[in-house]
Formats: C-alpha cells, sequence, structure tokens
C-alpha cells in the first residue's frame, strides 16, 4: 500500500459515520462466519466464497449508491450484496437453500439477484453485462450508473478489456471496483499479472482510483469520489482497491504463509476497531449475533423451492391452423430492414449494434441500412469485439430494454457464446424468475458464397439445446417481419439463424406444382408443403437456407422414385415443435433431415431420435447434410460438401434401396 | 397505370356482414364505361348493382360465389390494362385445386412404364395430383386387405336406473331392434369413416325429366343407375368385412332406403348393373307401390349388396349415413342447393375393408360420371337442329326437310334461280327439272 497516494484524500469521516459503517463490516463478517459454521454443519449447499478482511470494500462501494443505480457483483458477493441491499435474511436464506431465499435457493453463494443487485460465478463475463446495464441507465438519463466488482484474477479475462475499451468510446458511467487482494484462488498475482493494473484503465482513457480497504478514513470518501465522478461525467472509471482476504479463497485451499495472513489481520480495521474499543465491540457484536442466530433458527423451518415453481415443462400446441404462405415481391433483406425500421420507431427501447452496422455501409448484408442515421441515438456501431457486445446487449435486455445485436459472420458467434450460455441462458432461472432476458441475437450462416472456411459454416448444431434459448431459422417462405414479431415480444433470449444466400431472395416465389403449402399459426410459424390430394409417402424436415434445394428435389423424388413427400420447415430449430413431424411420420414412416451443417450431434439427429423415442414402428431414417470438413473456398469443391438438391435425391435413393 | 376508381362492397343493409357476389359481367382486363353495370353483389335483402364511375380497365378481386365483407376492395379501375399481379398468380398455384381437371397430373417414371403396358387410360387418374407406380397398381388390382381379425364390439346391454317417476317408458318395436342391430354390426367397429363430394347438377335435370316419366327433377334414377355401374369395377365396396376375409358380393344388389309411413326399409334392385335407366325407374315405382300397400316379400327386402339412402326430400344440406349389415358402404343423397346448383353426396365406408383413397376414388368418378348428364348444350343445338328441319322447305314442292327424310330423299340442295336468288329444291323436282 502506497502512503503518497492515500494521502491526497482529505476529506475525513466522522466518529458517528465511522461508528456505522463499523457495525455494517461486522454484520458482514459475522454472517460469514456463520455460513462458515453452516458449511461445517453441512447446512449449506455447494461453497462459499467469503470477504473475510475485505468488508470495508463492500461498505465503501456499494454501500455508498443509491438504490436505483446496478450494481454487478462476483462469486465474493456477499459482503457487496448486504451494504446494497441490508438484507441478511433474504442471503442467509437462499444459501440454506430455501425457497424463501433470495433466489429461492437456485442461486445459493455466487448467483444473486434482488432488485438492482446481480452477481454471477462468471470471471469476467459479468463486465460488460454490467456495462450494458449501466448503458441503458445512460439512456434513460436519470442520471444512475452501474458498478461492477473483479477480482485481480480477473484481470486475465480479454472481455474485461473489450469493455473497457467500449465503455471509454461509448461513454458509458460504469464504474469497475478491482478488489485487489493479491491471489486469484491460489496464486499469487505476480505469477500471472504482467505489467501495472491502473495503466491498463489509463491506456483506455479511463480515469482511475486508487485506494486499501486499511486506510478507511481515504477509502469512504475516495470511493464516493469516483462514484460520483462517474455520475456526473456520465462517463466510466476504474477503481483500484488494495484489500486482503484473511480466511481460504473458499474451504480448506489456503496454502498462503500463516505470518502473511497475521501482518494483514493486524491492519483489519474491524480489528483495530475491536483493540480500541472492546466494550463498545462487544455490544456491538452480541446484538448481531443474536440477530443472525434468531433468523438461521427460523430460517431452518422454511421449505425447498418445488420442482413446479422452478421447472417449467415446455407445452407444445395441440391444435395447429394451417394457412397458405403469402407471397411478397420484396426481398427478405428488405423486410428485415423494415422491421428494425419499425420497431425503432416505435419503441424506445428497442436497440440494434452490432459491426461495421453504420449507413451508408448498414452492416456487411445490409440489413441495418439507413438505421444509424434515423435512430443514431440507439444504434451501436461496435468494435470487432463479439464476446463484450453479447455481454452488453445482455445487460441492455436484463434492464428492460429490446437489444438486437448483428454478428456479423455464423462463424464469429462462438465469440458470443459464454455470454449465451452461461449469462443471457441462466439469468431467468438462476434468479428465480425475477427478471428476464429478451436479448435477440442475429448471424448470417451458410456457404455457397465461397468465402471458406471461417465465413461459411452453419454451425447451428451449437446453438441449439441451450436452456431457455429459442433458436430461429428463418426461410424464403416466410415474410421475416411475421417472425420478428414473434421474436421482438419473447421475454426470452432469441438466437436468428439468417442465410447469407436467402437475403436476397424474395419471399414464397418458388412453391412445387401440385402442392399446398400451409403456414401454421403458432408463435414461431411451422411451414409445411403437400400432395394436393394424394397421401403423402415420406417425410423432409429441413429449415433455413435448405429450403430451396428441398423444394427443387420434390418433382424428382417422384419422378424417379416414386415419393410423395411431405416438407415440414421449421422456423424454430430449438426448441422444436414435433407435432407436424410426428404426424407425419405416422403416416409415411420415413424420415429424412435435410440440414446445411455437418450431421454429427446436430439438429437432424436430435429430431430422428425424439421421433424414434414416441413411435413403435420402424421408421427409415436419414440425415442429410454436410460433409464434416471445414467448408473451401474453392467453388466446386465447395458444391460438393456441401448439400444441394441431388444430394438430397441421391441420399434418399440410398436409403430406401 | 393508374387506379381511377376503387370499389368496396358497400354496407347495404347494416345488418349484413357479408355479401355475395352474384354476378360479374367483364373479364379482368375488359375496357368498361361510365355508368356501365360491373357485377352484381346479393345481400340478404336484395341484389346490388354497381355501376363504373369512371372509364376505364377493369380487375376484379372476386369471384362470383364468393362471400365478400364489407368494405372488401373488389374492383378496381385503372387507366390502362392492369398486368395480371405476381401474388396473385402465386396464390393461385397454391391453392386447393378448384376442380378436378384443374390439377395437371405428375405422374412418376415407373407408372408411365406400367400404364403403357396396361389398358388403364390416363383419365383414370383425372384430378390427381401426382399418380406413382403403387397407385397404378392399386387401380390393377385392389389389393387384398390384411387387416387384423377384430373381435366385434358388443356395447354391454347396462340396464340404467331409470326412475319411473321422472320418465316415460315406451318399449323399442321390434322393428327398431332389428334395425338397431344390423347398423351395429359395422358401425360398432368404430372404424367406419365418412366423406364427401359435391355434385354439379347444372343442366342434369333437363336430361332427366326428358327421359324419365315419373321421377321428374329426381337425382335418384341416375345415381343408382352410374353407381351400379361403378360397384362392378369398385369390389371393396360390393363385398363386406368378415373376420379374417373380405366377401365379395357375385352381383351388384343396390339397395334404397325409404321411409314413408311405414318405417325404414331398404328396397332391393336385383341385378342392378344390368339395368337401364328406364328399367330401374318402372322397378323402383313397382317396388314403392308395394310398400305403401304392404306387399313386400321377403326377398324384396333381402340380399342387398349396396345402400343408397336419399334424404334430398327433407331439406337436409349433408348427413351420415350408417352402414348396413354386410355390406361395405352407403350413399347419401342430401337436397339440392338451388343456389349453388350442386348436392352433396355422402359416402360411409367400413375401413376395415377400403381406405379413404378408394373410397374417395369410387365418389370422385361417381361425381364424374352423373355430372356428365348436362346435356344443356346438346339440346340447345338439338332443338334447333328440329327447327331448321321443320322449316326449310323445297321451293317447288313445298315439303319439309323432314319430310324429304321421311320419304328416303336425299335432302335440299342450294341452287340459284334466273334472277340470282337462293333457292332450295328437293331431288325429286330437280329431276324433273
Ligand atoms: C471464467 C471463470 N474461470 C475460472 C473460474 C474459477 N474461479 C473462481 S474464483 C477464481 C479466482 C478469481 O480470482 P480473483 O478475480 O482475483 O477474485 P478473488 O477470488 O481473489 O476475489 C477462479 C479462477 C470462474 N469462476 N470463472
Amino acid at each position: 500500500m502506497n502512503k503518497k497516494e492515500s494521502k491526497k484524500t482529505t476529506k475525513k469521516i466522522d466518529a458517528a459515520k465511522y461508528l456505522e459503517l463499523i457495525k455494517e463490516a461486522l454484520l458482514i463478517r459475522r454472517v460469514e462466519e456463520t455460513f462458515l459454521e453452516l458449511f461445517s454443519q453441512g447446512k449449506l449447499n455447494g461453497t462459499v466464497h467469503t470477504c473475510v478482511g475485505q468488508e470495508f470494500s463492500a461498505v465503501a462501494f456499494a454501500g455508498q449508491l443509491d438504490e436505483n443505480d446496478i450494481i454487478f457483483s462476483n462469486h465474493r458477493c456477499h459482503g457487496h450484496y448486504i451494504s446494497f441491499t441490508k438484507d441478511h435474511h433474504g442471503l442467509i436464506a437462499e444459501l440454506m437453500g430455501k425457497e424463501i431465499g433470495v433466489c429461492g435457493g437456485v442461486g445459493s453463494s455466487q448467483h444473486l439477484c434482488n432488485k438492482n443487485f446481480y452477481s454471477n460465478g462468471i470471471q469476467g463475463g459479468i463486465v460488460p453485462v454490467s456495462a450494458g446495464m449501466a448503458l441503458a441507465k445512460k439512456l434513460e438519463k436519470k442520471g444512475q450508473i452501474g458498478l461492477v466488482f473483479i477480482g485481480d484474477g480477473t484481470l486475465g479475462e480479454g472481455v474485461v478489456y473489450e469493455t473497457m475499451n467500449i465503455i471509454s468510446k461509448w461513454e458509458i458511467p460504469l464504474l469497475i471496483v478491482c478488489e485487489n487482494n493479491y491471489y486469484a484462488q491460489s496464486t499469487h498475482t505476480s505469477v500471472n499479472l504482467a505489467g501495472d493494473i491502473i495503466k491498463r484503465a489509463e491506456a483506455f482513457g479511463i480515469k482511475s482510483f486508487k485506494s486499501a480497504t486499511s486506510e478507511v478514513d481515504q477509502l469512504i470518501p475516495n470511493a464516493l469520489e469516483s462514484i460520483e465522478y462517474v455520475r456526473k461525467e456520465c462517463k466510466p472509471a476504474f477503481h483500484l482497491v488494495d484489500t486482503y482476504r484473511l480466511v481460504p479463497h473458499s474451504k480448506g485451499d489456503d496454502n498462503r504463509d500463516k505470518e502473511e495472513i497475521e501482518r494483514y489481520a493486524r491492519l483489519d480495521p474491524i480489528n483495530i476497531f475491536k483493540a480500541a474499543n472492546p466494550d463498545i465491540y462487544n455490544e456491538i457484536l452480541t446484538g448481531i449475533d443474536e440477530k443472525i442466530k434468531k433468523v438461521v433458527l427460523s430460517i431452518e423451518q422454511e421449505e425447498l423451492l418445488s420442482l413446479e415453481k422452478y421447472y417449467d415443462r415446455i407445452v407444445e400446441d395441440e391444435h395447429i391452423n394451417w394457412e397458405p404462405v403469402e407471397a411478397i415481391n420484396k426481398r427478405q433483406v428488405e423486410l428485415l430492414n423494415e422491421f428494425f425500421d419499425d420497431s425503432m420507431g416505435a419503441d424506445e427501447k428497442t436497440v440494434f449494434l452490432g459491426e461495421d452496422i453504420l449507413s451508408p455501409y448498414g452492416g456487411a448484408f445490409k440489413v441495418a441500412k439507413n438505421l444509424s442515421t434515423k435512430y443514431p441515438d440507439r444504434l451501436f456501431s461496435t468494435p470487432i469485439s463479439e464476446a463484450a457486445i453479447t455481454g452488453i446487449a445482455n445487460g441492455l435486455a436484463l434492464a428492460g430494454f429490446k437489444p438486437y445485436l448483428e454478428i456479423m459472420f455464423g462463424d464469429f458467434i462462438t465469440l458470443s457464446l459464454d455470454q449465451i450460455i452461461n449469462h443471457a441462458s441462466k439469468f431467468y432461472h438462476m434468479y428465480l424468475k425475477q427478471v428476464a432476458c429478451p436479448v435477440v441475437i442475429r448471424t448470417a450462416m451458410g456457404g455457397r458464397r465461397g468465402y471458406g472456411p471461417t465465413h461459411s459454416q452453419t454451425l447451428d448444431k451449437f446453438l441449439v439445446g441451450i436452456d431457455n434459448v429459442t433458436t430461429i431459422a428463418l426461410n424464403t417462405l416466410l415474410n421475416p417481419k411475421r417472425i420478428s414479431a414473434s421474436i421482438d415480444k419473447d421475454k426470452h433470449p432469441v438466437i436468428v439463424i439468417e442465410n447469407k444466400t436467402d437475403y436476397g431472395k424474395k419471399i414464397a416465389q418458388k412453391l412445387p406444382v401440385n402442392y399446398n403449402v400451409e403456414v401454421s399459426d403458432g408463435t414461431y410459424p411451422i411451414v409445411r408443403a403437400r400432395p394436393l390430394t394424394s397421401t403423402p409417402t415420406a417425410t423432409i424436415v429441413t429449415y433455413g437456407g435448405m429450403v430451396e434445394p428441398v423444394f427443387e428435389s420434390i418433382e424428382e423424388l417422384f419422378t424417379e422414385l416414386d415419393l410423395k413427400v411431405e416438407v415440414i420447415v421449421l422456423t424454430k430449430i430449438h426448441p422444436i415443435d414435433f407435432k407436424p413431424i410426428m404426424d407425419s411420420v405416422a403416416l409415411t414412416k420415413k424420415l429424412f433431415i435435410v440440414e446445411e451443417g455437418s450431421s454429427f450431434a446436430g439438429v437432424g439427429s436430435e429430431i430422428i431420435a425424439t421421433v424414434s423415442e414416441h413411435k413403435d414402428e420402424d421408421i427409415i431414417t436419414r440425415r442429410i447434410s454436410a460433409l464434416p470438413v471445414p467448408i473451401p473456398s474453392a467453388k466446386q469443391l465447395e458444391e460438393w460438401i456441401l448439400p444441394n438438391s441431388a444430394t438430397v435425391i441421391k441420399k434418399i435413393g440410398e436409403a430406401l434401396s | 397505370m393508374s387506379i381511377l376508381q376503387e370499389i368496396s362492397v358497400p354496407q347495404e343493409t347494416v345488418n349484413d356482414e357479408f355479401a355475395t357476389v352474384a354476378e360479374k359481367y367483364f373479364e379482368n382486363g375488359d375496357k368498361v364505361e361510365h355508368g356501365e353495370t360491373l357485377i352484381d353483389i346479393e345481400t340478404s335483402k336484395a341484389v346490388v348493382a354497381i355501376e363504373a364511375e369512371k372509364a376505364g380497365f377493369i380487375e376484379y378481386f372476386c369471384e362470383e360465389g364468393d362471400d365478400v365483407s364489407v368494405g372488401d376492395t373488389i374492383i378496381k379501375i385503372y387507366d390502362s390494362v392492369p398486368a395480371p399481379s405476381k401474388e396473385t398468380e402465386i396464390e393461385d398455384l397454391t391453392a386447393p385445386a378448384k376442380s378436378a381437371s384443374a390439377v395437371e397430373t405428375i405422374y412418376s417414371k415407373k407408372a408411365l412404364a406400367l400404364l403403357s403396358e396396361s389398358d388403364i387410360e390416363k383419365s383414370s387418374f383425372t384430378g390427381h395430383d401426382f399418380v406413382s407406380v403403387h397407385d397404378v397398381r392399386a387401380l390393377l388390382s385392389p389389393e387384398p386387405k390384411q387387416e387384423s381379425v377384430i373381435e366385434e364390439r358388443r356395447t354391454p346391454v347396462v340396464e340404467p336406473d331409470i326412475k319411473t317417476d321422472k320418465v316415460d317408458l315406451e318399449k323399442l318395436s321390434t322393428q327398431k331392434r332389428i334395425e338397431i342391430k344390423y347398423l351395429s354390426q359395422v358401425q360398432s367397429s368404430g372404424l367406419t369413416s365418412t366423406i364427401n363430394i359435391y355434385v354439379d347438377i347444372e343442366g342434369i335435370f333437363q336430361f332427366v325429366n326428358k327421359h324419365m316419366e315419373v321421377f321428374k327433377n329426381s337425382l335418384m334414377p341416375i345415381i343408382i343407375y352410374e353407381t351400379a355401374r361403378l360397384l362392378s369395377k369398385h369390389r371393396d365396396l360390393n363385398a363386406y368385412f368378415a373376420g379374417e376375409n373380405i366377401a365379395y358380393y357375385k352381383e351388384v344388389n343396390i339397395g334404397i332406403a325409404v321411409d314413408i309411413d311405414d318405417g325404414l326399409k331398404v328396397l332391393k334392385l336385383p341385378g342392378t348393373d344390368n339395368k337401364s335407366l328406364k328399367e330401374i325407374e318402372t322397378e323402383i315405382l313397382d317396388l314403392s307401390n308395394k310398400y305403401l300397400d304392404r306387399k313386400l316379400t321377403l326377398d324384396d327386402i333381402s340380399g342387398t349388396t349396396f345402400t343408397i339412402t336419399d334424404l334430398s326430400s327433407e331439406g337436409v344440406d349433408f348427413f351420415v349415413p350408417l352402414v348396413n349389415k354386410e355390406q361395405s358402404a352407403i350413399l347419401g343423397v342430401s337436397s339440392i342447393d338451388e343456389k349453388l346448383k350442386r348436392c352433396v353426396l355422402t359416402l360411409t365406408f367400413d375401413h376395415r375393408v377400403m381406405a379413404g383413397k378408394q373410397a374417395s376414388i369410387f365418389l370422385g368418378e361417381l361425381k364424374i360420371r352423373i355430372e356428365s348428364y348436362d346435356l344443356a348444350k346438346d339440346e340447345d343445338k338439338a332443338n334447333e337442329l328440329l327447327k331448321l328441319r321443320q322449316s326449310e322447305r323445297c321451293g317447288v314442292c313445298m315439303k319439309t326437310l323432314e319430310d324429304d327424310e321421311e320419304l328416303q330423299g336425299i335432302g335440299l340442295i342450294k341452287i340459284l334461280d334466273h334472277s340470282g336468288i337462293e333457292k332450295k329444291i328437293c331431288m325429286v323436282c330437280l329431276s324433273r327439272f
């Protein structure tokens, strides 16, 4: 700790205020020590990370925010939670796994949510999310800010720097508080951290502050100064807080030098207060302990959360009405652009983010054309930082906005996956349905443009089966506006897969002869193409960019193979509405899935598995898909790799011979 | 091209939500003049004629017979000929086939090969979308059914706990109980299905009324006549489910269900497939008289192989008939919709004997056969010819064409007389010159 720096602060805090702070810090300490005891008694679930020794960081920052500010914390969050919400009861019940816990026992120690307080156990990922929430605050113009706590170890995460760059550029009112306790789990900072922490923030032009929990006199006014800077200037700041954890990282994982721990224990403000004022200390302690004891006793009697309250079974529509598909003499991309124009015009909460989306360029596929000129405040053309912008979109969604994020090429969505899987997907359930995350992530997939291995893949298989995330594949049979209207109303995350070669096509122009092509009336409609009068004898399920190749194969499948196929085109590829597929297969006993990605562990596998689980008869099945190699640029080679109408006919022929 | 006038369905009567397009006076693209009647719209109270307020080129957005809602755009008048819009074209493609002949049948290669070897005409598949080799085979030799034996389900007779203070009990007549037993045989399997088809009757009665002496304005004789002929081809409908077998009748004995005074009876027309239309009419008359005089013999009401039931005089729009015992199907005839000039034929069939497909093919063929009696056009021609034959005369002996035929002449010859006037002359007078 650097004496010279801390002396800069001149404001002192008065005795009464100091006593308040000590009380709060001691409450945090005793609650956490209770956790350690309960843990030893087997009354806690999982693990706990306590902040014993670091309480004053919580008191100084979380304790001094306005209740309408938002705060995002990490795995070591109990102190932050108590200081911000003053709700130790909900916290204890949560860790004891009870229904009355702040998240019904689902989140436990690392995943808390109460009004504007959030925490998550993923290092780094919370930084862009909190930036998104702070951006929401900025857009609402009510002078509220965001604050995020990270540890020194988390400075190893790249997304932290992507976010620093963005918050600085976009002037997002976010205060990053870095609690430097010199250890990441069991590893000393010096092992993994190069250079200087403060300089990292300053390199992005972010104003930085530095304090220490051992110097409460300076820490408290310093913390307030940084909070007020962020609020008044509407700019980000970085506050490095030197501190020390007096107990293990979680439980029994401490190999630190005993002497080192003792040295820091002597600097601990609570210990110093205790030594100086033993009587007052003991009086406060007794009061706190009695309070905690009572709370624990009463919580022990409480119920566990029932499965029904946590898990909602997905129910499929039993009754489907079908109506003819509607041909539209407009290109898919035009309709998408119109949709965004309309919804941004109609709803102030709709925001659009993505790389290179400023006009006149308007995005790699021009979906965002002219939006930046019409809605300059709500269109964010971002740096090349997929992870951070996905996190920011998540944060906006959590804070009540409807963010549409464009990922330029589908292949790049892998960089967003932490945000999709560990954040967007989990928020709703792990925070016990107190909040939802209606983020929409759109991306263009598909080959046939010669873009080569990293710009052509259809990797929808990595985007299905994510809990609580709906995955949509647009096609050229349906007006994308109709699907988008449902997406717009969805309160949960939606991933939209668009197809590069479909953007330029008009809607429902090429339909098979002697077929009824109809669309269902569900939220995410299904298209069914069946012969006008004949009973179908084979079922093809497909989606996205494979619709046209499949339609092109229909006539030959009939003339050559005598197959009267029924084609089912899914829009929602996760979760899948199986009824139309089941009904069709019951008639035809033949099920072929046509997908543009490679088949192993993909959508086709899942459809075939599910249908097999529900049907006793023998069914002929095949997955028709790309070969399992990266997609080559060379045109002819690419054509050989990707499935087309000829592949469909050939593979089905083989399956039946 | 710009729109000069847009016409929507007027709110003629406050109560009507929709009206029906009665008549369109032009074709799309026709030139219309100011004040010309374009369309008749029928509301519940009146027929309203709508006139053009501008001269221009017309496009209709409705068809005759369509129900249109008040406020719907039905006509636009343009300053130049409107190009057919792409959207309508595509919609047409996906719309269900309006009439059987509108569908252009697609044949698989194997189907075509098999067709060329067999004596089946392609016309057997009119109205089909796709004809596969299986479809052709099915027509060549209907596959024997391999239905599993289904135990006749007996409805357990539960004597309900009847409170006689609440209801009056009346015993079922013997006849009713027999009827229930007969109808239960097939229906209790629960495996019957029913299909319907519209038959256009435009012009059919002109034929019927000319050829039938008593059964004027009735479709029954031709329905019986045509059904009988089809039954010898569609054996599944002239058969019944018999445990592990299907029993195919060797004769076609159509039964007609009558229920006038003396309860429901099914009267047999033996060997129906060999009877002429006239014979059928006479037989129905005889049987009906016997029924009314209560002189029916056992033979008159037993041994039918297929039943037709006619509720057309009862004003029903459509009904589901029940299959008689030891039969596999029954045809129901509903009332004629005078406005739409059509009626509904309904076929209930035993799914253990045939599938919906065979039944549909049968019904579809029956429809086509009945509709082919529309002789309106031929009739007009005949009348014209008759007039001609009675009015054209030999300019010399004044005999008519008709007289000439009777005298075995060769007809009339056209000549030019000396003043250059065209005249007709018969062979006899000509040879005298
Ligand atoms: C993305 C991710 N990687 C690894 C972990 C496992 N983990 C939990 S806490 C922790 C150490 C974090 O160190 P630091 O950021 O310094 O915070 P401290 O624990 O010191 O408060 C690690 C590696 C995690 N939770 N998330």
